[in-house]
């Protein structure tokens, strides 16, 4: 006997009487927006439409940015789907940080003991940079980082001088001149272009670093613990930071107005402004710089339930919001590009640097603060027949186990 | 001061991340409270609880640390600008 044939609906479509199939979805149901937005998630991206209002933006974008802005937005984002790729496929250590580590990773470095400790600072500083960015720097950056280095070791800052800010005068700590035998302030070249280029400023910088721990070694300092010599390391970042910043703020006041330059001037400032606007894809600059932390922190992290690449996005979107509050920022933007380098652009800029640093700061004061309550309970474990945890200074032999 | 009401204290005193807040706190209340009925400091809490404020902490000084180093790296390309506005 033949078998009974049963009629059944393709996949996706469900029977409304015999041979006649209808799409699951009735017929004249209207999509909300968050079913289409979400239905547009799922097209790959090469595949998707502009709707009339992205093609709108796009080519206003390329009005406003031009070509050059934008292809580096566009490497900034491939760069970043790139780190975060890698950053989910790498492997995190069994243990977590050690207090120390963390602060030492973060920046908060107790100050050197000899100027051999500083050079090797430098060398891991300059190998970093090299490292991150991916491109080898020029020259002439590097002698700035290398002077920029010991300015912050010796908590010097510049004092520039001359119409093209070409000589400068040294600041000790308090702000007062450094000066020289005649008791006039010291004047260095400020800028170089190549490394054989003699470099008076850091060969002296780097004589005063000498003589500092000369002068100690004679002295014989009085045995700070290793907590005041993190305060100390604290303290000269945070200090760091505020001198920077100042001098970020003397640069940009000095910005000459774009409508005294040429045409070809004005479309590289306007470029140069366009991508400081568009920095607020701020991900890839923490996934650039927070990778190593994150990934290495990945066991702590995992504790409040994120990821090491997804840590670096939120630490990463709290930064950009932070930049960029109480700011319609597309219009923003577009504002900037048009205000070029005018009062308005000035401010803009001075106004963003601001509060990233303002963020900075806040970020390393509740580091150290962090870095103390851990130190407490680190001090209330010893009591403990369990070890809970590494805090700053040499874990006691009874519990050498890291957490 | 004893070790715990330091604890209590700066934990009061500082800000934590969402992410850890809730919990960092309900630790610190809950040292508190046994300390104030009389239990040994050391006892106030568990090796276990501690050892969860411990790793809730350092969790958070990670995602600080990583704030800290977005902000570095924005405000160093905002420099790399000036610097070549400013050429």
């Amino acid at each position: 006997m033949a078998e009974k044939f049963e009629e059944k609906a393709p996949e996706g479509f469900e029977q409304k009487g015999s041979g006649l199939y209808v799409p699951k979805e009735e017929r004249g149901h209207i999509r909300s927006e968050e079913e289409v937005e979400r239905a547009r998630e799922l097209i790959p991206e090469e595949e998707k439409i502009e709707s009339a209002e992205e093609r709108e933006e796009r080519k206003e974008r390329e009005w406003k940015f031009g070509t050059r802005t934008l292809e580096r937005i566009k490497k900034m984002t491939e760069e970043s789907d790139e780190e975060k790729k890698a950053m989910e496929s790498a492997k995190i250590p069994e243990k977590g940080m050690g207090t120390d580590e963390i602060l030492k990773e973060v920046g908060i470095e107790k100050p050197a003991e000899s100027l051999k400790e500083i050079e090797d600072r430098l060398k891991d500083e300059l190998k970093g940079v090299r490292v991150r960015g991916g491109e080898k720097p020029s020259e002439a950056e590097e002698i700035e980082r290398t002077r920029d280095f010991y300015l912050k070791e010796l908590g010097y800052s510049l004092e520039y001088k001359g119409l093209l800010r070409g000589k400068a005068r040294l600041l000790d700590a308090e702000g007062k001149h450094i000066t020289d035998e005649k008791d006039e302030p010291r004047e260095f070249k400020a800028f170089f272009r190549m490394k054989k280029e003699k470099t008076p400023l850091i060969d002296f910088l780097k004589e005063e670093l000498k003589s500092k721990f000369e002068k100690k070694s004679e002295k014989a300092p009085a045995g700070k613990t290793k907590e005041e010599k993190l305060e100390a390391g604290f303290q000269k970042t945070v200090k760091t930071a505020e001198q920077e910043q100042e001098r970020r703020e003397e640069k940009i006041s000095s910005l000459q107005d774009v409508k005294k330059v040429g045409k070809e001037r004005l479309e590289k400032l306007k470029d140069g402004l366009a991508y400081v606007a568009a920095l607020d894809k701020l991900s890839i600059l923490g996934l650039r710089e927070g990778k190593k932390l994150a990934i290495e922190g990945g066991k702590d992290l995992a504790a409040t339930g994120l990821t090491p690449a997804a840590a670096v996005e939120e630490a990463s979107r709290y930064i950009s919001g932070i930049i960029h509050r109480g700011e319609a920022r597309r219009k923003e933007i577009i504002a900037m590009a048009d205000a070029q380098l005018s009062a308005e652009g000035k401010e803009a800029l001075e106004s963003r640097t601001k509060r990233a640093t303002e963020e900075y700061k806040k970020g390393y004061d509740l580091i150290y603060k962090k870095g103390r309550i851990l130190r407490l309970i680190g001090m209330m474990g010893g009591k403990l027949s369990r070890p809970v945890g590494r805090t700053f200074g040499p874990p006691p032999p009874s519990r050498p186990e890291r957490i | 001061m004893s070790i715990i009401d330091q604890i209590t204290k700066m934990i009061g005193e500082t800000e934590f991340s969402d992410r850890v807040n809730d919990k960092v706190k309900e630790l610190s209340v809950k040292a508190k409270l046994r300390k104030e009925s009389g239990e040994k400091e050391e006892e106030c809490l568990t090796p276990e609880e501690m050892k969860e404020l411990t790793q809730l902490i350092k969790a958070d000084m990670i995602l600080d640390g990583l704030k800290v180093k977005t902000c570095q790296a924005y405000l160093d390309e905002i420099d790399k600008i000036i610097a070549g506005l400013g050429k």
